[in-house]
């Protein structure tokens, strides 16, 4: 239980970190203080992957753990195939991943 | 910020140096380098690498087989030109040297290797750079470029005051290292360092102990890993990642110039061995 609830916290704080990106970038300017920021997201991104594994781990149905591992490994399937001419289109396809992801785990 | 240089003597030249600039550097860094070893007696070519031109963003969607092709390519022409052509570069140039030595292994005359960067694991470098990897997989590179910052890897505080004006002005090179651009850089080291075993040309390998963007450890895996039979490995001590304009940029010159001219030396004498034959 405990675990579903840090899954969706981590999914809903982390939407929010990508829907704010460019936003924060701007009011921080300094650089180093960016790529700290930025940091920060490749760190709850990191979370973000390791709670979709355990509970692709912990989870009974098999639907539901093939979900979660989609959820996991998706940062990484769309890293590899974005461009960055495109980066904002894979952008948003990143966000709906995590925010359905967040709501899935609401579901079950 | 194309600042390429070609220095060639109207004959009598000794042989050619290609030279390879670092990672979002441009050839204005190579340029005393270069014009040292002109005065030397060699023709010296520095071109800007793909991704530092004119537009930043290039480097953005350059792909590590831009820079090697870029690389290949200028080393078979001046090979065409020349009997004896050394590769020298720093940082990714020093990489992009080895690279051209593994594939042209029995063509290179001669590589030296200042400043080599197989990995990103200076002290500089902050304590989130755990996360890169993170950042490397996924879409979060194309976010993520560090800023140039103290010490701009120099260690002489007059030259390290004058490359924070000419990088101010952008000029001579980018502001930022982007995630993108390490990236490309780690996997063209990881091709190298897979074929180092490949690599048998003479080779001279000079790196800081104190360099503030790549370790000596980077240094000490390529002198251990490759065939040479004639290798030299350097190390100096009061300088950071820019050994060519550092404090000991003298002692730079001079040990690479009397690399070049110890092995262009051995290479005429092979010649006329084998001309008396």
């Amino acid at each position: 239980m405990y675990i579903n609830l840090l899954y969706c916290l981590t999914a809903f704080f982390l939407a929010i970190l990508f829907t704010f990106r460019k936003y924060i970038t701007n009011k921080l300017q300094d650089g180093l203080k960016i790529s700290a920021f930025i940091s920060s997201i490749a760190a709850v991104l990191l979370l973000y992957i390791i709670f979709s594994f355990i509970m692709a781990i912990i989870v009974p149905n098999i639907i539901n753990k093939a979900f979660f591992f989609v959820f996991g490994i998706s940062p990484f399937i769309i890293g590899k195939i974005a461009k960055y001419e495109k980066v904002n289109f894979y952008s948003i396809i990143q966000l709906i991943c995590i925010i359905a992801s967040g709501l899935y785990v609401l579901s079950i | 910020m194309s600042l390429n240089f070609i220095l060639k003597h109207e004959n009598n030249s000794k042989g050619a140096v290609l030279l390879f600039h670092g990672l979002t550097g441009s050839p204005f860094e190579l340029k005393k380098y270069g014009q040292f070893l002109y005065s030397n007696g060699y023709d010296v070519y520095a071109e800007c690498l793909p991704g530092h031109g004119e537009k930043f963003e290039e480097i953005y969607t350059i792909k590590y087989q831009d820079w090697l092709n870029f690389a290949y390519t200028r080393f078979d022409i001046l090979k065409k030109q020349y009997d004896k052509v050394f590769v020298s570069g720093l940082c990714l140039g020093a990489v992009l040297a080895l690279a051209v030595g593994i594939k042209f292994k029995n063509d290179v005359a001669g590589i030296i290797a200042l400043s080599t960067t197989l990995f990103l694991d200076g002290w500089r470098l902050p304590w989130y750079k755990c996360f890169m990897p993170v950042a490397f997989a996924t879409i979060v590179r194309f976010y993520y470029s560090y800023p140039e910052c103290e010490p701009h890897g120099v260690k002489n505080i007059k030259t390290r005051n004058a490359v924070k004006k000419l990088l101010a002005k952008g000029d001579v090179g980018m502001n930022d290292f982007p995630m993108t651009g390490f990236f490309e850089l780690l996997k063209l080291s990881a091709f190298v360092r897979k074929n180092l075993k490949n690599l048998i040309s003479p080779i001279l390998i000079i790196h800081s102990k104190d360099d503030d963007l790549t370790s000596l450890k980077s240094a000490k895996v390529v002198y251990k890993n490759i065939s040479s039979e004639d290798k030299e490995y350097i190390i100096l001590y009061d300088s950071y990642h820019m050994v060519l304009y550092d404090n000991e940029k003298e002692f730079v010159f001079n040990k690479a110039i009397e690399f070049i001219e110890n092995h262009n030396k051995v290479l005429e004498k092979r010649k006329e061995a084998v001309l008396c034959i």
